[in-house]
C-alpha cells in the first residue's frame, strides 16, 4: 500500500514542521521578542525612515510638496518603480539635477521625499503580506498537528471499523497535501523575506545618487565598480 | 570632479598626518583589506592605495568570520555552512589546509600570541579552541545558546564569548577553559571588544540596541550606552561590530540597519556623531595606523571608508553580495 511507504518519511517531515511551527521563528538566529511571529531572519523594521538613508537636510517625511510639481511627481514615480533598472533611474536623477537652478537642493530633497514615500508604501504592503504568510503557516501547522493526533488515536484503536479505515485514509491524504503545501511555503520563506530588502536597496541607491547631486552635501559618495 | 580626484585630495592630508605620526617616516605602507561576502561565497581583496577590489577569491559556503594569522601570511575564514575554517596563503592564494572548527563556525579570535584560535560554534553552543599549527582541538567549552561575539584580553588570559539567545557575556579562563563568570547584557549580544589596556570590554546588543561597557575584573557593567538618531526608528538601531582606538579615546559602533556608525567618546561614553555609511553596516576594521576605518555593509553590498581624523565617509567600494566580516593586513 503506497501509504505505508510514504508514512515514515511523512512522520519525519512532520516532526520537523511541527518543531518549526510550534515556535514560529526565523530560519536562523534568535527570535525578536517584540515580534515573535515575524518569520524572517531580518529583524522586522516596519518602515524605512529618512535618517536611515539620508544625510542631507531635514526632510518632511509626510510632506506632499513633491506632488505639486508635475515633473517631480512623474520622475518620482518613474525612478521608484522596480521595473526601471537602477542604472537608468540613477541617470534620470543626474539629468534632473543638471537642469536645476538655484533651488537645486530643495528640489532634490523633494525628489528624495517622494521616493521615500512611494517605496515605503510598497514595502509596507510587502511586510504586511509576510505577516499574513506567517499567520497562514501557523494555522496550517495547527491543522497538521490536530490531524496527526487524530490519526494516531485512530491507529491505536482496537477493532477498527470500516468507517475508521476510511477516516484514516482521508486523514493521511489530507496530511500529505497539507505537509506538501507547508513545505513549499517554508522553502519560499527566504525568498519572500528578501522582498523588503530589495526595496531597501533600491531606496538607498537612489538616495545616495540624489545626495551626490546636492551641491552642499558631499556625504555620500558613489560606489566604484 | 571625479571621485579619484576627490579621494586624492581627501587622502593627501591623511598620508601626511600619518607620516608625521610615525615620526618622519616618509610614506604610509600599503596594506590590504579582506572582506568575506556571505552570499557570494567569496573574499574581496581591497588594495589600500587604489581603494579598489584587486582580487576576488572563491571560498567555502557562507564565509563570515575572517582573520589574518599574526605574521600576516595566512588568511583564516569561517566557512559557516561547510562547518570548517579554511586557511589560505595570501601570497599564492592557495588553500593550505582546513582547521577542525566544530559545526557552524561564525566568529573567531586568535590568542594575542598568535595561537590558539577560539571559534564560536553558533549551532552547537560551544566555543572550540584549536591549535592552528598542528590542527588539534584543544578544548570545547560549552557556553550559552547561539554563541557569537568573541573578545580576548590583551594579556590573553580571558576570553569573552557572547551568546545571542542567553543574552550573556561569558568570561572564560584561557588556561583552564572554564567559564569563570557571566554578565547579563541586553538582548542578542553580538560582539565583544577589549580596550587595548584591557580595563574594559565592550559588548554590543543587537536587539537591545545598546553597548554594555564591562569591567572584566569585577565583571560588572560600568556603563550602558544607548543610541538615538533623529529620523531613525529605535528598532532600526542594532549595534553589531565595535572597534576602539588603541589610545582608548574613541569607539566606533556599527548600527546595522540604521546604516550608521556611531562615534563614541570612549572616556565620557557620549556619542559624538552618527556617520551614514551603507546599508546594514555589520563589522568594522581599522587601517594599521588607524587613519581609516572600513565597514562592511551587508545590504548595499559595499565597504565604506571612514576618515577617522575628520570623521567623514570618504568612499564606498562595491564588493560581493552580503559583505559580512573584514580584516586588514599590517602591510
Amino acid at each position: 500500500m503506497p501509504g505505508e511507504i510514504v508514512l515514515p518519511l511523512r512522520g519525519a517531515l512532520l516532526f520537523l514542521y511541527l518543531a518549526a511551527a510550534a515556535a514560529p521563528a526565523p530560519a536562523r538566529g534568535a527570535v525578536d521578542p517584540a515580534n515573535p511571529d515575524w518569520p524572517c531572519i531580518q529583524r522586522k523594521v516596519p518602515e524605512i525612515s529618512a535618517g536611515m538613508v539620508w544625510a542631507g537636510p531635514e526632510v518632511q517625511e509626510n510632506g506632499r510638496a513633491w506632488k505639486e510639481s508635475l515633473r517631480l511627481a512623474e520622475l518620482t514615480a518613474k525612478i521608484s518603480a522596480r521595473r526601471l533598472p537602477i542604472e537608468e533611474a540613477q541617470n534620470e536623477i543626474d539629468r534632473f539635477a543638471t537642469d536645476l537652478g538655484r533651488d537645486k537642493n530643495e528640489q532634490l530633497t523633494l525628489l528624495f521625499t517622494g521616493v521615500l514615500q512611494i517605496i515605503n508604501a510598497e514595502r509596507s504592503e510587502i511586510v504586511a503580506g509576510i505577516e499574513r504568510y506567517a499567520r497562514r503557516q501557523g494555522a496550517l501547522a495547527s491543522r497538521i498537528r490536530a490531524a496527526t493526533a487524530e490519526l494516531n488515536t485512530l491507529r491505536k484503536k482496537q477493532n477498527r471499523s470500516e468507517a475508521d479505515a476510511a477516516e484514516i485514509k482521508a486523514l493521511e491524504e489530507r496530511l500529505l497535501w497539507d505537509t506538501r503545501v507547508f513545505d513549499e511555503r517554508q522553502q519560499s520563506l527566504s525568498y519572500v523575506c528578501e522582498s523588503p530588502v530589495l526595496l531597501e536597496q533600491r531606496l538607498f541607491a537612489l538616495s545616495r545618487r540624489i545626495m551626490s547631486q546636492k551641491s552642499s552635501v558631499a556625504q555620500s559618495p558613489q560606489p566604484v565598480p | 570632479m571625479t571621485w579619484p580626484k576627490i579621494m586624492a585630495g581627501a587622502l593627501a592630508p591623511l598620508a601626511l598626518a600619518a607620516a608625521a605620526a610615525f615620526g618622519g617616516i616618509s610614506e604610509v605602507k600599503a596594506f590590504s583589506v579582506y572582506v568575506s561576502n556571505e552570499k557570494d561565497n567569496t573574499i574581496s581583496v581591497i588594495d589600500s592605495e587604489s581603494l579598489k577590489v584587486v582580487k576576488t577569491l572563491k571560498v567555502g559556503q557562507r564565509p563570515r568570520g575572517i582573520l589574518l594569522t599574526q605574521d600576516g601570511s595566512q588568511l583564516l575564514v569561517c566557512a559557516s555552512d561547510d562547518d570548517t575554517v579554511q586557511v589560505i596563503d595570501v601570497k599564492t592564494w592557495e588553500f593550505v589546509k582546513e582547521l577542525p572548527s566544530g559545526p557552524d563556525p561564525e566568529l573567531f579570535i586568535l590568542h594575542p600570541s598568535g595561537n590558539p584560535l577560539y571559534i564560536a560554534n553558533e549551532d552547537d553552543n560551544l566555543v572550540t579552541v584549536v591549535d592552528i599549527e598542528n590542527n588539534k582541538v584543544l578544548a570545547e567549552v560549552p557556553v550559552g545558546v547561539e554563541p557569537e561575539g568573541m573578545g580576548i584580553s590583551p594579556d590573553g588570559r580571558v576570553l569573552v564569548n557572547t551568546s545571542e539567545t542567553t543574552n550573556m557575556a561569558h568570561f572564560i579562563d584561557t588556561e583552564t577553559f572554564e567559564i569563570v563568570g557571566n554578565v547579563l547584557v541586553d538582548s542578542r549580544p553580538r560582539f565583544a571588544e577589549f580596550t587595548a589596556d584591557g580595563s574594559q570590554v565592550w559588548v554590543t546588543s543587537e536587539i537591545g540596541g545598546t553597548v554594555s561597557v564591562i569591567d572584566p575584573i569585577a565583571r560588572e557593567i560600568i556603563k550602558k550606552i544607548g543610541f538615538e538618531i533623529p529620523g531613525v526608528r529605535p528598532e532600526a538601531i542594532q549595534p553589531v561590530g565595535v572597534r576602539i582606538t588603541k589610545d582608548g579615546g574613541r569607539a566606533f559602533v556599527a548600527l546595522g540597519p540604521a546604516n550608521r556608525v556611531a562615534v563614541v567618546d570612549a572616556k565620557t561614553f557620549e556619542v559624538e556623531k552618527y556617520l551614514l555609511v551603507g546599508q546594514r553596516v555589520w563589522q568594522l576594521a581599522f587601517a594599521p595606523d588607524e587613519s581609516l576605518l572600513f565597514t562592511t555593509n551587508g545590504v548595499s553590498n559595499d565597504v565604506s571608508v571612514i576618515d577617522v581624523a575628520r570623521l567623514k565617509v570618504v568612499k564606498s567600494i562595491a564588493v560581493g553580495r552580503f559583505p559580512w566580516g573584514l580584516t586588514v593586513s599590517k602591510d
